[in-house]
């Protein structure tokens, strides 16, 4: 079963940290989709470009307005192939800890 | 340079959908995503199954991991679903982001991918 990963962290926090740490954590992310990508579990995702930079679209309006659509704490997505829940909440505890850390695990449908 | 464009939905509204207008937008999605394909933009993308199924690992300090029923955050608006696109710059990704298919109430978050 396809199983979504949103990574939702503290965004204050993870820019607080040091150059080397963010990047080690990134390191790590690279590491953990790896592992993933050769079981052949992986079918998606990455680390994205942080909240600040994001542009979001309101249709009913076509209004665009800078920053994330809402909160602005979602770090990352990944889209995994898990045997059932268990097996995605074994997935979610391997995340790298980033500050506050939360991942959120729910069934997907490949689109 | 890959971008992915995030639905963000008010659940309750796609919920009262009756089955016919949910077969239409199902469709406009398909459409959507033959249209992509042709443009050979499109990358990974996923419908997400409603926040009320989602669990949520939550690290309070290092190794302390709690698991909560439903979403990180229980607010109105929820992510629904995310294309991923493949394409030249920001520009060309928001265009594609004005074409997704929504209903009213909807945003569409753009955001490059690291």
């Amino acid at each position: 079963m396809r199983y979504a990963f949103l990574l939702y962290g503290d965004e204050v926090g993870a820019a607080a940290l040091r150059a080397e740490d963010r990047a080690e954590l990134a390191r790590r992310h690279r590491e953990l989709a790896g592992a993933l990508d050769r079981t052949g579990a992986l079918v998606a995702g990455g680390l994205l470009r942080p909240g600040a930079t994001a542009t979001t679209l309101w249709p009913a309006s076509g209004r665009l307005t800078d920053g994330p659509s809402s909160g602005g704490q979602l770090g990352a997505v990944y889209l995994v192939d898990c045997a059932d829940l268990d097996e995605a909440l074994l997935v979610a505890r391997r995340f790298p800890c980033s500050p506050g850390l939360s991942v959120e695990v729910r069934p997907a449908r490949a689109a | 340079m890959q971008h992915i464009l995030m639905l963000h939905i008010n659940e309750s509204a796609y919920a009262a959908l009756t089955e016919e207008q949910q077969s239409e937008l199902y469709a406009e999605h398909m459409a959507f995503i033959a249209a992509m394909n042709e443009a050979g933009v499109k990358g990974p993308s996923a419908q997400l199954t409603p926040s009320t199924g989602a669990r949520t690992v939550r690290t309070r300090a290092k190794g302390d991991q709690l698991v909560t029923d439903g979403p990180f955050a229980e607010t109105q608006e929820q992510l629904g679903g995310f294309y991923v696109v493949d394409v030249t710059d920001d520009d060309e990704a928001l265009a594609w982001a004005r074409r997704l298919p929504v209903l009213p109430g909807d945003s569409v978050e753009v955001r490059r991918m690291m």
